[in-house]
């Protein structure tokens, strides 16, 4: 290439870098205004965040419903701050990974009352956030709402997200479960006797549910609950072996007895009818 | 006869066990009508069976919902009652009820027992094994004429001691379920737990009984169709009495407690068992309609068919 009068200074080049300056401005100013976000709620953040498809995307109108609407952003997600946002350092999944922890620590913020106890909780050592519970933050619905996961009807089918096998089963067998099921806001689901944001293994001396607290966990409902009823073993089923016993056999027992009574007696009856088939037949 | 001169027989008869019971009378006949009618229930009994009839129905209605929760029509059964809560109290309203017609019942034989007018007619004889198989056979066609009941057939007996076992099992475990903290002062926590599927599995087995068979025996059997009313009016007429109780009618007879409609000799014939043509046929001998039996045959075959297919996985599980 001739260096004709072009150089470092040349004509091309200040017409080339001029260019570039304008194409820039012109980007940069066909995007949407974006020091507005901080406390002017979450409508500057949701032109992009609210598109589906956008990393961190917030469904807009759920978002707007849900008890923390109000809030803007910046509320939880402290640390973002202008556009573009300035983000930690690190690998993109590490960042992803610091902002929702940044969001989880912010949940104490305002919910100290539960957020404190939660911390010492079984659930708060293993890792468990907020919304592995109460349900997907920016969608979230209250407890008294029908449809929130941890409204009364639906916990004991949200902790059987992790807690399955016979706890769960001898549960959802029992009276407790069918009155919760049929609609009593009374009737005991897993947290009424185990605690919620509190929750401990039942080993543990402050467990409501360990055999020393369980006479004062029943009682709540059941007024003078003797210790042979309290302490006796929970979450039974019938199964043929240890506790499952007397349920299995009771069961079997009965099951029996029904398909034999009730063979009989339509045997029985059948056998009436047919007799009278066969009257008619010599009568007429 | 006047009532006042029956009431003076009436307490003049010292009765064989088998047949006291109540004092029982021809009742006054209806008005117009040439029959007698005499009253096989009294009030006492017919309350005490009202009771447990009406309370029986409203525990089923409200049990079955809580036994099969997560099905919908048990939310929309419970819907009915206002939800759980009102569910849950209408079955206790339907317990106490039962308890009521159980204890009235049962005072009602210690009074008799009192006045030394204590029947022991329910009590299962080695006559009730007999009259079974003789029935059986009546129906196959080998004999030809069905047992010959006294005061209580085989069919009543078993639906009486039926109750009267399923009653302590049911208000037994439904007590422990209603005062656990009260119960667990007198029974291990293994037979509360055991009582609950017991109270579930006994209801399961009571509300079959009770809706095919003897819903079947006192409404559906053509012989009665639709109704047998004599839980109602308690009282059965001489024709009732040679089909269905011709021991007893026979006993009556000899006491001279019953006054027949004049003397009858198809009654009589009737009384032996035997096919009368001279005289016209109990209602109760006449041919039924051919629909009713082939609809209820094929009715009872589909039930115990449905029955099987629900109950045997369960009891071979």
């Amino acid at each position: 290439m001739q260096p004709g009068g072009s150089g470092l200074f040349g004509r091309n080049a200040l017409v080339g870098f001029v260019i570039a300056v304008l194409v820039t401005w012109a980007w940069i100013l066909s995007l949407p205004a974006p020091a507005a976000a901080e406390g002017a709620g979450a409508t500057t953040c949701l032109q992009c965040h609210g598109q589906q498809g956008m990393p961190g995307f917030v469904d807009a109108k759920k978002f707007a419903s849900s008890p923390h609407g109000a809030l803007g952003c910046n509320a939880c997600h402290t640390s973002v701050e202008g556009y573009p946002h300035k983000l930690p350092a690190g690998a993109k999944g590490e960042v992803a990974a610091a902002l929702k922890t940044e969001a989880w620590q912010s949940c104490q913020n305002c919910h100290q009352d539960v957020t404190a106890a939660y911390a010492q909780s079984v659930h708060g050592a293993t890792g468990l956030e907020c919304s592995s519970c109460h349900g997907p933050v920016h969608a979230l619905v209250v407890a008294s709402q029908s449809s929130s996961p941890v409204a009364h009807k639906n916990i004991a089918a949200t902790c059987e997200q992790c807690h399955t096998g016979t706890v769960a089963e001898s549960y959802n067998e029992s009276l407790h479960a069918a009155a919760v099921r049929l609609g009593s806001d009374r009737a005991a689901t897993c947290s009424s006797c185990h605690g919620s944001h509190d929750v401990v293994l039942a080993s543990a001396a402050n467990s409501p549910v360990n055999s020393k607290n369980t006479p004062k966990t029943c009682a709540r409902c059941h007024g003078t609950a003797a210790a042979g009823f309290a302490q006796g073993k929970e979450h039974v089923l019938p199964v043929n072996e240890g506790a499952g016993k007397p349920l299995f056999w009771t069961g079997k027992f009965f099951t029996w007895l029904t398909i034999s009574v009730i063979v009989l007696l339509v045997g029985h009856m059948e056998l009436e009818l047919f007799s009278q088939l066969r009257a008619r037949t010599r009568h007429s | 006869m006047s009532i006042a001169q029956k009431e003076v027989e009436r307490g003049s008869v010292s009765l064989p066990p088998a047949a006291t019971e109540v004092p029982r009378m021809p009742a006054e006949p209806a008005a117009g009508a040439k029959v007698t009618l005499y009253e096989r229930f009294n009030i006492h009994q017919r309350l005490q069976h009202a009771l447990i009839f009406t309370s029986f129905t409203l525990l089923a209605v409200t049990g079955l919902p809580m036994k099969y929760s997560t099905s919908g029509w048990a939310a929309a059964v419970a819907a009915v009652f206002g939800g759980w809560n009102g569910l849950h109290y209408a079955h206790l309203a339907g317990a106490i009820a039962m308890i009521i017609g159980s204890l009235y019942h049962l005072a009602y034989l210690f009074v008799a027992a009192l006045r030394r007018q204590v029947s022991w007619a329910m009590l299962p004889t080695w006559k009730d094994v007999t009259d079974l198989f003789d029935n059986l056979r009546y129906f196959l066609g080998v004999l030809p004429r069905p047992a010959r009941f006294h005061r209580y057939s085989y069919k009543e007996k078993f639906d009486y001691w039926a109750v009267f076992w399923g009653m302590f099992i049911m208000v037994g475990s439904g007590l422990m379920m209603w005062f656990p903290g009260i119960a667990a002062q007198y029974v291990p926590r293994w037979l509360m737990d055991a009582g609950r599927v017991a109270h579930s599995d006994e209801a399961m087995l009571a509300i079959l009984a009770i809706f095919v068979w003897h819903f079947f025996n006192v409404h559906l059997n053509p012989k009665f169709f639709p109704a047998n009313m004599v839980f109602y009016s308690g009282k059965v007429d001489q024709e009732f009495m040679a089909e269905e109780h011709p021991e007893e009618l026979a006993a009556l007879r000899q006491q001279g407690l019953w006054a027949a409609d004049g003397p009858d000799p198809a009654a009589a014939a009737r009384d032996a068992g035997e096919e009368s043509s001279a005289a016209m046929p109990s209602r109760f001998r006449r041919p039924k309609p051919l629909a009713l039996i082939l609809v209820e045959i094929l009715l009872y075959l589909v039930i115990v068919v449905l029955f099987l297919r629900a109950f045997l996985p369960v009891g071979l599980r």
